[in-house]
């Protein structure tokens, strides 16, 4: 493709660029800003406050507990779903295990459901009174104690468990594009089939590997609610519930150094991250490559796939259904009878005027209008950096991702301190919950759309403007078009991100603004409404689940898309 | 009559200039091919002609209006210049299907629907598309893609049709078919066309004129046959054809020969003693024969063509390139004599 440096050619009208640029300055820069200064304790409205938090918070052995529990949950996780997602990669995309399709649609499935429902999931099975503690220590004394899912290790668990889809999707499509002419050429140099896999296939596969378990990595890092619903009640701190915990003590200080830290460690891993996506790419994709025959797994063919079934049974099955379950029942603790069981936990959502049917109306609000603001700047956005010339578009399109990095839990803390003084005042009101789902939602839109522009040839466009269209009137009839899949999946994911946001929304909302995220965190207190809120989580997974099939549809490379007349 | 004139045109990307102080006069009517290699500026050319992209310094006039002046601070917008392009990877549209790639132009500038319907319908018959309207981009061949691009083009009855290596993602028989085709089509429409290429063969099979561009600057500009018999430069010789460059400034003995050879062969030999280093010799002027001569060489490789058959003749230090006929043939390693009828002078670049 050609680059295009004239300065002279009409871009369109730029007038727009100047408002969008505030914008993101303004709601992305200018609450990191303000996080920044203060956690140094410079504060512009009382400037007698001046110290050293990080002193502080570095002395404080408490923060410096959470960050190493941080350290060690971030990588236990990354390894548990490393071996298990790995594995379960290989087994698909390189043997011959059968229903390979329903693996998938399982484990997609459990990619789905939100790591806070997991969670809650997991203490229904795990708990003191949970059913399989029940089971294995009560009914058939089959261990000397009762598991213990609130732990560290409870939380790798959990997470380990939401995060081993994300691991397998990204080793399946990998090791489907890896070039299997060189596992062949192994074998014909003499080496077994397993020494191909260990000498040649992993080797290949190894930076794939690293990608992903980086940013498995990060995401365990900025994770905040399995932490709080898992870590809190046993104190056992990571340091997104640090910072949720200073918070609610209205402790400040503690709460902006801890998240500078949380920032940095995210940040530094999430450079990583994407340093190794641009640097991984030394084997060839070759497309043409013939398929390689799979692994014959002989007469280990049933019993493996039994092996996984009941192992995504555990992953997924099970929670799922427990979720599902307790969403039909009375009330929480009655046992699963036909005579138990009622819909009026859905009625109640869609037609009450109780607290959860206003958390629904409200996060839908929320989500709508953040996915269509987003969705709009995101084109701006990726239209001014991939189609125009103008100074600084490069800055503007990393200023806009880079909520990307940033945990939602120090969002919010930074909206806390951007948004709580006069004249800029709208902490305590609904405006500070959508300014800040806005922001963390960015970063999807900008890139589902940058990529289709940054495919999409300049050369259609100039087509359009030599066959006598206007700009306004090629941007509306070829690039538009062109570019509505990666506006429908930005939409769409923002969309979701919001309905099952918790830390912006539990740190940020006011009464009567409450949203999904409030409603599910409440749900860790065993107190009633547990069967309402599992009802909401059912509807959740079934938008999510939805949201990501319809994601997929206009994600598909379409094949009039690719105009390669070769 | 002058169709278009561009003149004193200048172009940089950064530091880097692309377009160097060039004019250029297209006539109307004919089909003005702009030959270079890769990176001279050709594409650029066209894309400032088309106005998709600017120019630092000179002119674009088209059929008596304007269209660039720097000087005067003119800039006519795209979609107002009546010109159209044929581009390299044909540009369609992926998500309209033929009939709206084509009739888009038309529907663009509101034009009436049984109208547009006329004139698309004419142009699909013309360029052979008939049945294929609802199709979309990638449902059709190769071939049939340029034939869309093609007609979109020819829809609007353009001012200056610009092809922008419009057929090089085509083999070799198919290109063969669409030069002959677009050449009647240019000749019933009366069209002025702009043909970019680097395939001179493609130059050849279509033009009425050549430029050969080098550098930012056009270095040679006539019809066919000029610009082949009588490169100016040793640019514009070796980028059309193949061409043996002999010296006349070599210690060499044989080259020597050759060059006192070829100073013959060129005639006027007292001028170009004078003024001239270099001569250009095509291979078809070289004739090589088994008998003794003044000039010997030897085969050193022989390619079969089918009506021809090249050789390279080793002559003293250097490659001599010869075609001949077929119904002499030299075993590689056979001492032949060399001797030339025809040679000209052309600058050093």
């Amino acid at each position: 493709m050609k680059l295009r440096k004239g300065k002279e050619r009409s871009q369109g009208p730029l007038f727009i660029s100047g408002p969008v640029i505030l914008i993101v300055l303004g709601l992305v820069l200018y609450p990191l800003l303000m996080l920044f200064l203060f956690s140094l304790g410079i504060n512009l409205h009382d400037p007698n406050i001046t110290g050293a938090y990080y002193l502080q918070a570095l002395s404080d052995i408490k923060t410096m507990v959470a960050l190493k529990n941080t350290l060690y949950v971030a990588g236990g996780v990354t390894a548990v779903a490393i071996l298990l997602g790995g594995g379960l990669a290989w087994l698909v995309a390189r043997t011959d295990i059968p229903h390979k399709r329903l693996i998938e649609i399982i484990v997609f499935l459990t990619f789905t459901i939100p790591s806070y429902i997991l969670a809650v999931a997991w203490i229904q099975l795990l708990g003191r009174n949970g059913f399989i503690n029940r089971l294995l220590y009560e009914k058939w004394q089959f261990i000397a104690e009762p598991l213990d899912i609130y732990s560290l290790e409870g939380i790798i668990l959990v997470m380990a468990l939401h995060s081993f889809p994300l691991v397998f999707m990204a080793l399946v499509s990998a090791l489907k594009m890896n070039d299997k002419t060189l596992e062949m050429a192994a074998r014909l140099a003499g080496a077994s089939r397993m020494k191909a896999l260990f000498t040649v296939t992993l080797p290949l596969m190894l930076p794939n590997i690293l990608s992903v378990g980086l940013l498995v990595f990060q995401q365990t890092m900025a994770c905040f609610g399995v932490a709080a619903v898992i870590g809190l009640p046993t104190s056992n701190y990571v340091l997104t519930t640090r910072i949720y915990s200073a918070m609610s003590r209205l402790d400040l200080p503690s709460a902006a150094s801890t998240s500078m830290i949380l920032l940095l460690c995210s940040g530094v891993v999430f450079c990583l991250y994407n340093y190794s996506l641009r640097s991984k790419r030394y084997i060839n994709i070759n497309s043409q490559s013939r398929k390689a025959e799979p692994v014959s797994l002989g007469s280990w063919k049933m019993p493996m796939f039994i092996g996984v079934f009941l192992l995504l049974s555990v992953t997924t099955i099970i929670p799922l259904g427990s979720v599902v379950a307790t969403s039909f029942l009375k009330s929480w603790g009655l046992s699963l009878r036909f005579e138990n069981m009622t819909i009026n936990n859905y009625l109640t959502i869609f037609g009450g005027q109780t607290i959860a049917f206003r958390a629904f109306f409200n996060s839908i609000t929320f989500a709508f209008i953040a996915a269509t603001v987003t969705a709009i700047i995101g084109t701006i956005i990726s239209y001014l950096s991939t189609r125009t010339t103008i100074k600084g578009r490069k800055y503007l399109e990393f200023v806009a991702t880079w909520p990307l990095t940033v945990p939602g839990t120090v969002l919010a803390v930074a909206a806390v301190l951007a948004w709580i003084n006069a004249p800029l005042r709208i902490y305590g009101t609904p405006w500070i919950l959508l300014i800040t789902y806005i922001v963390a939602c960015l970063p999807f839109g900008v890139r589902n759309i940058n990529g289709l522009l940054q495919g999409m040839d300049p050369l259609l466009e100039d087509a359009a403007r030599v066959s006598g269209a206007s700009w306004l009137r090629t941007f509306k009839d070829i690039t538009l078009p062109l570019i509505t899949p990666g506006i429908k999946a930005g939409w769409i994911t923002a969309f979701l991100l919001v309905l099952r946001e918790i830390p912006i929304s539990i740190l940020l909302y006011s009464a009567g603004a409450e949203t999904i995220g409030v409603l599910l965190y409440s749900m860790r207190s065993d107190t009633g409404g547990l069967e309402t809120v599992s009802a909401v989580a059912v509807i959740l997974i079934v938008l999510i689940v939805a949201g990501n099939v319809l994601i997929g549809k206009f994600g598909k490379p379409r094949k009039e898309a690719t105009n390669d007349p070769s | 009559m002058i169709q278009a004139e561009i003149a004193d045109l200048s172009k940089k990307y950064g530091k880097e200039v692309v377009i160097n102080d060039l004019n250029l006069r297209i006539n109307k009517g004919e089909v003005l091919a702009v030959v270079g290699p890769s990176g001279c500026g050709k594409t650029t050319l066209l894309q400032i002609i088309a106005g998709l992209t600017g120019a630092e310094k000179g002119s674009v006039v088209l059929a008596g209006r304007t269209l660039l002046s720097v000087e005067r601070n003119i800039s006519v917008l795209p979609e107002k210049r009546k010109i159209a392009m044929v581009f390299q990877n044909y540009a369609l549209w992926p998500h309209y299907n033929v009939w709206q790639n084509i009739s888009y132009a038309l529907r663009v500038r509101g034009v009436e629907k049984s109208k547009c319907e006329k004139i698309v319908k004419e142009t699909m018959e013309m360029v052979r598309l008939e049945g294929k309207q609802k199709r979309y981009p990638h449902e059709l061949s190769g071939g049939e893609q340029q034939r869309v691009a093609l007609a979109r083009a020819l829809v609007i009855r353009p001012d200056l049709l610009l092809f922008d290596e419009s057929l090089s993602n085509l083999d070799a028989k198919m290109k063969e078919k669409m030069l002959r085709e677009i050449k009647k089509i240019q000749q019933e429409l009366r069209l002025t066309i702009v043909h970019v290429t680097h395939d001179q063969h493609e130059a050849m099979g279509m033009a009425d004129r050549i430029a050969v561009m080098n550098k930012g600057r056009i270095e040679q500009v006539g019809v066919v046959e000029e610009v082949y018999k009588y490169p100016v430069t040793q640019f514009v010789a070796g980028f059309i054809g193949t061409a043996n460059f002999i010296s006349g400034s070599s210690d060499d003995i044989t080259e020597s020969k050759l060059w006192r050879r070829a100073v013959r062969a060129a005639g006027n030999e007292n001028e170009i003693q004078e003024k001239e280093k270099l001569l250009s010799v095509r291979p078809e002027d070289v004739i090589i024969k088994r008998e003794k001569g003044e000039i010997i060489g030897t085969v050193a490789k022989a390619i079969y063509r089918g009506n021809a058959i090249d050789y390279e003749i080793m002559a003293g230090k250097r490659l001599l390139y010869v075609r001949t006929g077929t119904r002499n043939l030299y075993e590689l390693g056979a001492e032949v004599s060399i001797d030339m009828v025809r040679a000209v002078a052309i600058k050093c670049n």
